[in-house]
């Protein structure tokens, strides 16, 4: 592995590191959801991925 | 994907059922070698993959509404329908796909027109067992979009269509789609434009009147914002076509010879004022910076001045210097005794004396910090003495600078009205004279795009305000609160998306630009540098007296080779994305990149290159791709080229062109045997037999 890589890795790991546990999540299921439409150009996806926010999203943490 | 094996049946210039087996097993021997003769189907066979796959054809194939073999449609009859078909088995991801895709030409007296093509996709287990997908063209898209076809099947002799500015915004889709970025920049636009704007839309119904208010303003500057994205985009397509027009409009008048001269003499001067504008930029950020740094010492005279004052008044009083240290009169005092030896016993007029002096001695911390200031005056001063120089020696570098761009100002004004005098060539004048209207179209045009930006960035600004007011605001309704932080927490990974994209971005372009880079500096003759700029341009570029300007007017083959570096480092990035992958799947992180095995198909791929190209792209294209389909002809085939790819060839086959023109054979020698390359037919059509060379 290139330390280039390894670079990109750290920083994009700093990035991921300041969000919630709840964020996390989140993130990982948008990117998900986007992966399984990557080659359509309009994806029709508005509706899964506002079922995704509630899913995930269900409360807020005190 | 790996490719397996095609199967072709009445398509174009292929009779009946033939079928070709792909190198995909020894990474040494990556190559498919497909021979030849001019007309025999090589771009018939490339438009195989293209039409099966997406049901397309590719633009130099002649009249792609006849895909049906002439023989085959000659052989059927009256009303029969001819089948045609091409299948292709791939792997990708794990699992073994068939891919078929079938029209019928009907035989009619008045002229067919073929049938919708129809396409199958079969999953093909470990045991042989086949299962039809339901929606085959999008499981297709899935695992190479249609959109970027051209990058992996491609005619070599036009590949360099990629190096031209037209082809700014595939080049920098293709790199985002198949090297992951594609993905964070679709999610955060998503995001804001879906989830965010229809949460807003709920808060709005649950929540109070100010809730109301904020979230109908945000509503009403995110529409404004999508409005002005669209413009911006149009605008810089625009601007792109005009930065095309004027290479064309020049490209034309450095081959007048009447004008050449004046052309090439502007290009240097159009270079070195694009070398000052950029000296211009670095001296205002090296100002910017400076200013940034010590700029307040410029402030500071007034301030040091008083403070050196009120320290020589200290001194004329005889407050400074202190003459006691504190710590020395704690020390006698602690021990009892006088300097002298003689014991201090408390409550003696010498010990009183000794705590009277411990009293004065605040005056010593005093004077370590004023000589503490003292010293630091002197540096400040020195600071801002040399801020000031730096300041003066950057406004006089500036200074030059603007002279400069104003002497290569009127020196382009002059060459300008040179090229354009009618005296000189007509013909000329009259392009020099479209020139100007294109780029004063291209000076608006740039006008324009600066203004949407800067709306654009005030509205950016504007937003985050009322985004931070929306989750500022005190909601009472449990529902509308919790629909507040959904935002929230859309809005932050949104937030984080678009940092990752950026990161990820920069990262690919730096890479391929290093690539691309590397790969040009071992194949090209000349001493030009190639690189993929900021906003993924692919250019060459030259060092004139130590200034480096784009090349204008780079032959076909070296814009071929430049774009076949392009693709090249493409598909080596793509491959070692998924390698990364892989080893990140094992970490758990496998949802967050894609990447991906992909062949280069290349239909002659060394068109017009020259011998050192020729033999450079031969040994570098097998190391860059994982599988490699080349179609060549016997005269692309030569020394050099075979010298290079022989020892890569897994597999290899002949097109073997029928003819019915008699006197017409001819043969093609391959690892010193002479196969059939041309034959005499005595049937009165043309057709080609794939032969496999063992």
């Amino acid at each position: 592995m290139s330390d280039v890589n390894s670079t990109v890795r750290e920083q994009t790991r700093k990035v991921l590191l300041k969000l919630t546990p709840q964020e996390a999540t989140l993130l990982s299921r948008v990117l998900k959801l986007e992966h399984d439409f990557l080659h359509q150009k309009q994806p029709r996806i508005k509706d899964d991925l506002l079922r995704v926010v509630r899913e995930v999203v269900k409360d807020i943490p005190r | 994907m790996r490719l397996l094996d095609l199967s072709i049946v009445n398509f174009r210039q292929f009779y009946g059922k033939q079928r070709l087996e792909f190198a995909n097993v020894d990474p040494n021997r990556n190559v498919t070698l497909i021979h030849g003769y001019n007309g025999s189907g090589k771009t018939a066979l490339l438009n195989a993959f293209v039409w099966c796959l997406y049901g397309k054809t590719t633009d130099d194939l002649e009249s792609p509404e006849l895909l049906v073999n002439e023989r085959a449609l000659s052989d059927a009859g009256p009303e029969e329908e001819v089948p045609i078909q091409v299948s292709l088995r791939f792997r990708a991801r794990g699992d073994v796909y068939l891919a078929e895709r079938t029209a019928g030409m009907p035989k009619t007296e008045r002229g067919a027109v073929q049938s919708k093509p129809k396409l199958v996709l079969r999953r093909i287990s470990a045991n042989g067992e086949a299962e039809s997908l339901e929606a085959p063209q999008l499981r297709i898209d899935q695992l190479l979009p249609a959109d970027l076809y051209p990058f992996f099947f491609f005619n070599g002799e036009r590949v360099e269509r990629l190096a031209s500015p037209n082809a700014y915004d595939e080049v920098e889709q293709g790199v985002k789609t198949l090297l992951d970025v594609e993905i964070y920049d679709r999610s955060m636009g998503h995001l804001r434009q879906w989830a965010y704007a229809e949460l807003a839309k709920e808060l709005r119904s649950y929540g109070n009147d100010e809730a109301k208010r904020v979230v109908d303003q945000e509503e009403q500057q995110r529409a404004e914002q999508t409005t002005l994205k669209e413009r911006l985009a149009l605008q810089q397509r625009n601007r792109a076509e005009l930065d095309s027009e004027i290479a064309l409009i020049e490209q034309k008048q450095r081959e007048m010879a009447s004008v050449s001269e004046l052309v090439f003499q502007r290009d240097a001067a159009l270079a070195r004022h694009k070398d000052v504008e950029s000296r211009i930029r670095d001296h205002r950020t090296d100002a910017a910076r400076r200013l940034s740094k010590d700029g307040y010492l410029a402030f500071g005279e007034h301030v040091f001045a008083r403070t050196a004052e009120l320290v020589s008044q200290a001194r004329q009083r005889g407050e400074l210097p202190a003459k006691v240290k504190p710590q020395f009169v704690d020390d006698l005092l602690s021990e009892g005794r006088c300097i002298c030896g003689r014991p201090v016993a408390d409550g003696t007029p010498e010990h009183d004396k000794l705590v009277q002096w411990r009293g004065a001695t605040g005056l010593a911390a005093l004077e370590e910090a004023i000589s503490q200031t003292n010293s630091a005056l002197i540096s400040l001063r020195e600071r801002r003495r040399q801020y000031f120089e730096d300041i003066a020696r950057i406004q006089a570098a500036t200074s030059e600078s603007y002279a400069d761009r104003g002497r290569l100002a009127d020196q382009i004004a002059e060459l300008d009205a040179k090229i354009g005098d009618p005296s000189n060539s007509y013909d000329a004048a009259e392009l020099e004279q479209k020139r100007q209207v294109v780029i004063r179209r291209r000076e608006d045009e740039r006008v324009t795009i600066a203004r949407t930006t800067e709306k654009l960035e005030e509205l950016d600004v504007s937003l985050r305000a009322l985004q931070q007011q929306i989750e500022r605001l005190k909601i009472e309704d449990a529902k509308a609160a919790l629909v507040q932080h959904q935002m929230h927490v859309v809005t932050r990974i949104a937030e984080a998306m678009e940092s990752i994209y950026m990161i990820q971005k920069q990262d690919v372009r730096e890479e391929l630009a290093k690539s691309v880079e590397a790969i040009w500096k071992d194949a090209a003759v000349k001493d030009y540098k190639a690189s993929v700029t900021a906003d993924f341009r692919l250019e060459l570029t030259k060092s004139v007296g130590g200034i480096t300007q784009p090349v204008h007017g780079a032959s076909t083959g070296e814009k071929q080779v430049l774009a076949l570096s392009f693709v090249g480092s493409l598909v080596r990035k793509a491959k070692q994305n998924e390698e990364r992958n892989l080893e990140e799947g094992k970490l758990g992180g496998k949802e967050l990149r894609v990447g991906g095995e992909y062949p280069l198909v290349m239909d002659s791929p060394f068109g017009a290159l020259e011998d050192d190209y020729r033999r450079k792209v031969a040994e570098w294209v097998p190391k860059l791709a994982g599988q490699v389909v080349m179609m060549v002809s016997k005269t692309q085939w030569r020394d050099e080229v075979e010298g290079a790819v022989r020892p890569r060839v897994g597999r290899e086959y002949v097109l073997e062109l029928h003819t019915p023109k008699a006197d017409s054979d001819r043969s093609i020698e391959i690892k010193g045997s002479e196969f059939p390359y041309v034959r005499s037919s005595s049937e009165n059509i043309e057709q080609t037999i794939i032969r496999e060379v063992n």
